[in-house]
């Protein structure tokens, strides 16, 4: 009660002093130096990254990649871009990866495919997971989100994908989902 | 009370950890990402690199609701009159 007494009288007088550099508090981070002369440095919100006023990225592609990684030799299988800028995509530039929100995972099978969508575009993928090289791929009404499902009824095998609509307006980026298109797509091999 | 309840938790745990984990099979999709382990891997190859080209949309059920919300991974159910 004293100390909290003491702090209203002075307020200035319980300021914890400036840390000076390379000492301050455990955990800290160090000063950041100023920019070299002639350069200025901007500042993204967290989480966010640079884009350009045309709302593509402000750094050079590809913007989202699956990347295959052999564990037991310690290397990189593969690597490929996933997904494409549909704006780009039109005017022929397609290894570029989705540069908006991607929020889809694979499935891998032992039938030796990689299932993934990439929501942004509205497409589906059906990857060689030996290569990451492209087997098959539709585009769907809605925009895919989340990890497909894998299942086998009657001896049949089925591969399901939930997609959303969720009123994003269209862009350079992303291809909005047709109305009254949210809901689950089912794909197999016709009998 | 209060201790009554902390063993109850214990003893659940206990039993739960002596138990031998349930065999995967990966022939179906009962939980978020395939299996209780989510490993987002099927055993199943009846789609192989020999037909995938033959892909067809099969059946879609439209799912209308808010949007903008994170709609997770769909689930296989056995259907009742089989289990």
């Amino acid at each position: 009660m004293d100390s909290i007494a003491a702090y209203l009288k002075n307020p200035p007088a319980g300021e914890v002093p400036a840390a000076a550099p390379g000492a301050g508090t455990p955990g800290a981070r160090p000063p950041i130096p100023p920019p070299p002369s002639g350069q200025t440095r901007f500042y993204g919100p967290f989480g966010n990254v640079f884009r350009a006023s045309n709302g593509l990225l402000a750094f050079s592609p590809p913007w989202s990649s699956l990347v295959a990684y052999a564990l037991n030799e310690g290397r990189i299988k593969w690597r490929r871009p996933i997904g494409t800028t549909p704006g780009l995509a039109a005017q022929g530039i397609k290894d570029t990866g989705s540069t908006s929100f991607i929020r889809n995972g694979p499935a891998a099978t032992a039938g030796a495919l990689l299932i993934i969508a990439s929501g942004p575009d509205r497409m589906v993928h059906i990857l060689d997971k030996d290569t990451g090289q492209t087997l098959w791929e539709t585009e769907l009404k809605a925009n895919a989100d989340g990890i497909p499902a894998v299942y086998e009824v009657g001896g049949r095998e089925y591969i399901a994908f939930f997609a959303a609509a969720s009123g994003a307006k269209e862009s350079l980026a992303y291809t909005p989902a047709e109305p009254d298109s949210q809901g689950y797509y089912v794909f197999s091999i016709p009998r | 009370m209060k201790t009554g309840r902390f063993t109850a938790v214990l003893l659940a745990g206990a039993i739960s950890s002596g138990a031998p984990a349930p065999r995967q099979t990966y022939s179906n999709w009962n939980d978020y990402g395939g299996s209780s382990d989510s490993r987002q891997y099927s055993a199943l190859k009846l789609i192989n690199k020999s037909n995938v080209t033959r892909l067809q949309l099969v059946w879609s059920v439209k799912a209308p609701g808010p949007t903008g919300r994170f709609s997770f991974n769909p689930r296989w159910r056995r259907p009742r009159w089989t289990r």
